[in-house]
């Protein structure tokens, strides 16, 4: 067993290094040996780990020793799971509300990062996991939304409360423009088709110079306030707020969804 | 005169960028036919062909054999660009997609995106962000016709590109190998049964289809003079556009789609505004999924594939 694996390891490594010296050697024309020969050591030392793991659990000590026992994961799972599912919710709620009176600005900035990405990500999950659509320009919906808030603040004044429905219904509206002509496909084309919008509404994004500013960017939109006038100081902590309480409000709808009459239209899609 | 040989000028360079975008189509349609796997890290794939044609092509540059041994080098460019990127596509095949080969489709394409990513940037890593240049070896002498300058550089790569289709079509047609690619690719199970080894004929897939990509990769780094990380994404969503429109699957389909997405591609820059070019593309890619899903030259496209 352990003379095939190595056998292996050899032909991989050497294929490795087919792989990576050129490639990492030669950035520019003379060829920079350490470099090339510490990445492809990497490699060769992940390899030889994995191969390392797979002869000790086929040798026949492990097997006879560890064999019957759970893996170490699933015990601390399992204890974690006798734990009732609402003390979690409260942890998770008062972790929450402490995280930013705690945290220095840059924590606060990453946490703000993290809850963006939730966002992004419980969207992402209706239409590729519950829907089983590959959506690949689901990102432009993203896009949509921030350009939405910032050409309506930077040229009439809207404040951030006002844009957010309306980025929302741009979005959907978005969705049904690039839905009604993808949604007769499946599967690949799907995905091909919607990573296509995606690129065309960078593209669109990138030239249409005057109302955009193509590649430059849009500069200087207001940051989002509650109370008026804005927070100077504290503005992040509640934009962290915001989008907490933003979360907690649409997790149960979310958690909802499934159960309810739509499952078996978007579920039946996915099977 | 002006407007003749302006637009013979253009159906050149339609050709030419209509040849190597069905270079890249080639790639991807070999590879789906047999596995009905979007191979995304195809675009990155030839993007490292165009590394190593560069650090081939400048390597002989410096030891002045591009000037005494002109085909030779041509020959090595282009060879060991295509070996390169042969044994990378088989490496990647062996690593993230032959173990998630009876896994669901999802998990295939997730699979493919995120090996993509991962070439991508370890191109970045390892060769930098910036452009890198070509040597430039053909120069700027060429012929005219009517009216219409092509250089020799252009010449060269219309021809090698005719000819590697014409091989890949002959191996395909007659071989014993082609043969079994095209039983693979009608039904898999059945070629199994049948004892075609199915292993090594997904491994010739992706040492052909990539070598291919990579060989179209060292014609555009020579053509336009410059590389850089992140160009094969476009080349592969224009080339994946021409795989579908020409049949997806279908070997002449390829080609027809790339001729006609690099004719599209050229004709509107040449008359209407170049920068929406790219969006012109992808539009023609969502009418033909559209009005005819299974392409021009493709056979019906059955339920479970679309």
């Amino acid at each position: 067993m352990a003379k095939s694996e190595l056998k292996k390891f050899i032909l991989y490594s050497f294929f490795l290094a087919i792989l990576i010296l050129p490639m990492v050697g030669f950035p520019s024309t003379h060829f920079d040996a350490k470099r090339a020969f510490a990445v492809w050591g990497v490699f060769v030392g992940v390899l030889a780990l994995g191969m390392l793991n797979k002869v000790v659990r086929q040798s026949s000590a492990y097997q006879n020793n560890f064999q019957g026992r759970q893996p170490l994961t699933d015990r601390v799972s399992t204890q974690f799971k006798k734990i009732p599912a609402r003390y979690w919710i409260l942890m998770l709620l008062a972790g929450v509300a402490v995280y930013p009176l705690l945290a220095n600005n840059y924590m606060v900035d990453v946490g703000i990062t993290c809850l963006i990405y939730i966002v992004l990500g419980l969207g992402l999950n209706i239409v590729v996991g519950l829907a089983g659509l590959l959506d690949l320009g689901y990102i432009a919906f993203y896009a949509v939304g921030a350009y939405t808030y910032s050409l309506l603040n930077l040229n009439f004044g809207m404040s951030f409360w006002l844009c957010l429905p309306i980025g929302m219904l741009l979005g959907a509206v978005c969705g049904c423009i690039i839905g009604y002509p993808t949604l007769r496909m499946r599967g690949d084309y799907l995905a091909i088709v919607t990573m296509g919008f995606g690129e065309i509404i960078r593209l669109v994004l990138n030239n249409w110079d005057k109302l955009t500013k193509g590649p430059n960017g849009l500069l200087g939109m207001a940051k989002p306030s509650i109370m008026y006038p804005s927070f100077s100081d504290g503005g992040l902590k509640w934009a962290t707020y915001t989008l907490k309480s933003s979360e907690i409000f649409t997790f149960p709808l979310l958690l909802y969804i499934p159960y309810r009459r739509l499952d078996g239209h978007w579920c039946s899609k996915a099977r | 005169m002006g407007n003749t040989s302006f637009i013979i000028q253009q159906l050149i360079n339609a050709l030419f960028l209509g040849s190597i975008y069905a270079l890249i189509a080639l790639g991807y349609t070999m590879v789906y036919g047999i596995i009905e796997l979007i191979n995304f890290a195809h675009g990155e794939l030839f993007t490292a062909g165009a590394f190593i044609g560069i650090i081939v092509l400048s390597a002989l540059q410096k030891f002045g054999f591009v000037e005494t041994h002109f085909v030779l080098t041509l020959f090595l460019v282009f060879g060991t660009a295509m070996a390169y990127v042969g044994v990378l596509g088989v490496a990647i095949e062996h690593v993230a997609y032959k173990p998630l080969r009876n896994a669901s489709r999802l998990a295939a394409i997730l699979s493919a995106l995120g090996m993509s990513i991962f070439l991508s940037n370890g191109m970045m890593l390892s060769q930098g962000v910036s452009d890198r240049a070509y040597p430039a070896i053909f120069g700027l002498k060429g012929l005219t016709i009517i009216g219409a300058r092509v250089t020799y550089g252009q010449v060269f790569i219309i021809v090698l590109s005719l000819v590697l289709m014409v091989a890949l079509n002959m191996f395909v047609k007659w071989t014993k190998l082609g043969k079994a690619m095209r039983a693979t690719a009608q039904n898999l199970n059945m070629a199994r049964m049948l004892g075609i080894d199915i292993n090594r004929t997904i491994r010739v897939t992706f040492v052909i289809g990539p070598a291919l990509g990579a060989a179209a990769g060292v014609m555009v780094g020579m053509y336009y003079g410059s590389v850089r990380f992140d160009m094969g994404f476009i080349y592969m969503i224009k080339a994946f556009a021409a795989a579908i429109l020409g049949g997806i699957g279908s070997i002449p389909g390829a080609v027809l789609g790339g001729m006609i997405i690099g004719g599209v591609e050229v004709l509107w820059s040449a008359f209407l505004p170049s920068e929406w070019k790219d969006v012109t593309t992808f539009i023609v890619l969502i009418l033909v999924l559209y009005l005819k899903p299974s392409g021009i030259l493709g056979e019906h496209v059955s339920e479970t594939r679309v």
